[in-house]
């Protein structure tokens, strides 16, 4: 089967390479941002494979993750990249993308009481920018 | 710093006071965003520390960053204006004043180490720290990304063991040293992070250091408070340990702050109460 660039490449896969100001296809799968991520035991879907979800199209199955929302953006992906793929850039623009359309992800009620108080205010700022908008 | 990273203020203006380096706070400074802003809104995770840099620019000063990722967000900042025109007009146009760049940009580490040379710091020292195990820990942001940040080597980093070195400590090499603690995911995924950081004070204790040292506020909020069960490394900012070689009375006062009990490690090692006297 010919897989033609001009007729995967969707709207969407074109917003997220302009909000990151990456190429996803200079991706060539080696893997090697999945292999270095600190948090890759908790995502549903590796760094590399959401790469080749963008490079198909594949919208649905690349928001619906939960990758992204696990990406702590420490940069390791980025720095690892031997095609120097932005890999957190990526992360972040599918967050924006997420966030503009309004998705909401964490419920702030659920938030005991005594928490409040004890939790850094970095540490709630960046609770909210993962989890609502 | 004026919240919960106190210990690390008192100890910076203490260790600086008595390297003879006179800081001023930046006026009506306002928070760079961090890593939140820049996953909402790029040009915001911009603006928000040129605002700043706009203000120290009109002080005619250098800038000395104690922070990790405010570190991290002022150097990208700086490096997008200058190479970027476009962003730098639309920065510029927010900020509502023309940029000369010509602020120097140091993290406090960096300017320790390298400006102001080990040599220069061993003379201030009044006890040596000789009996402390402890492993370096740079973290994420220092680091990378490293074009721009542009400190010390990405993988291996040495400016916090030099420093540590100096001052006696036995700075144990450890390959946890650039990886990310989480700490901007401490409260919405606090299972994960706990993981990641039991992980790494597990390999410190296999590394037989007694305490790790950090430059960068969250990574020490959070290493203290994710620890696994039955772990209690106290984790110190790499000034508390400088100021504690130097014999600095407020240092010793502010350790109490910490989560974790630093009492038993300073107790010890550093001799506070024998006065190992140099």
């Amino acid at each position: 089967m010919e897989l033609l660039r001009e007729e995967i490449q969707n709207e969407f896969v074109k917003k997220i390479e302009e909000l990151s100001g990456q190429n996803v296809y200079a991706c060539y799968q080696c893997g090697k941002c999945s292999a270095g991520c600190p948090l890759v035991g908790q995502m549903d879907i590796l760094p590399h494979t959401i790469l080749r979800l963008l490079q198909m199209g594949q919208k649905k199955e690349a928001l619906d993750s939960e990758t992204p929302w696990f990406c702590a953006t420490c940069l390791q992906c980025s720095v690892k990249c031997p095609k120097g793929v932005d890999v957190a850039g990526i992360m972040d623009a599918l967050r924006e993308f997420l966030r503009r359309n309004g998705v909401e992800k964490m419920e702030l009620q659920k938030i005991a009481d005594r928490m409040w108080k004890k939790i850094p205010q970095q540490g709630l700022v960046s609770g909210f920018r993962k989890f609502s908008s | 710093m004026h919240g919960t990273a106190k210990e690390y203020d008192v100890s910076t203006r203490a260790v600086c006071k008595e390297l003879g380096i006179e800081l001023k706070e930046v006026p009506d400074w306002n928070c760079c965003g961090a890593t939140s802003a820049h996953s909402l809104d790029e040009d915001l995770a911009l603006t928000l520390p040129a605002r700043n840099l706009k203000i120290i620019e009109q002080e005619g000063l250098d800038v000395i960053i104690p922070c990790a990722a405010c570190f991290s967000r002022t150097k990208i900042c700086a490096h997008t204006m200058k190479n970027d025109k476009d962003m730098r007009r639309m920065i510029e146009e927010k900020v509502g004043v023309e940029f000369k760049l010509n602020t120097n940009i140091y993290h406090l580490m960096e300017l320790l180490a390298e400006k102001v040379g080990l040599c220069e710091i061993k003379k201030h020292i009044k006890r040596k720290l000789d009996g402390l195990n402890a492993v370096c820990y740079y973290g994420c942001l220092l680091v990378r990304p490293h074009g721009i940040t542009d400190l010390d080597d990405k993988e291996n980093p040495r400016f916090l063991d030099m420093l540590m070195a100096s001052i006696g400590v036995n700075a144990i090499d450890w390959p946890y040293k650039t990886e990310c603690c989480g700490a901007s995911l401490s409260l919405s995924k606090g299972d994960a992070v706990t993981n990641l950081v039991s992980k790494m004070i597990s390999c410190a204790e296999e590394a037989d250091a007694e305490a790790i040292v950090t430059a960068c506020p969250l990574c020490q909020a959070n290493l203290e408070m994710r620890q696994g069960k039955g772990q209690k490394m106290p984790i110190f900012y790499f000034t508390e340990l400088l100021g504690l070689a130097f014999g600095l009375k407020e240092v010793e006062e502010v350790l109490k702050e910490h989560l974790v009990d630093t009492h038993s490690v300073v107790a010890d090692n550093v001799g506070a109460a024998s006065g190992r006297e140099l």
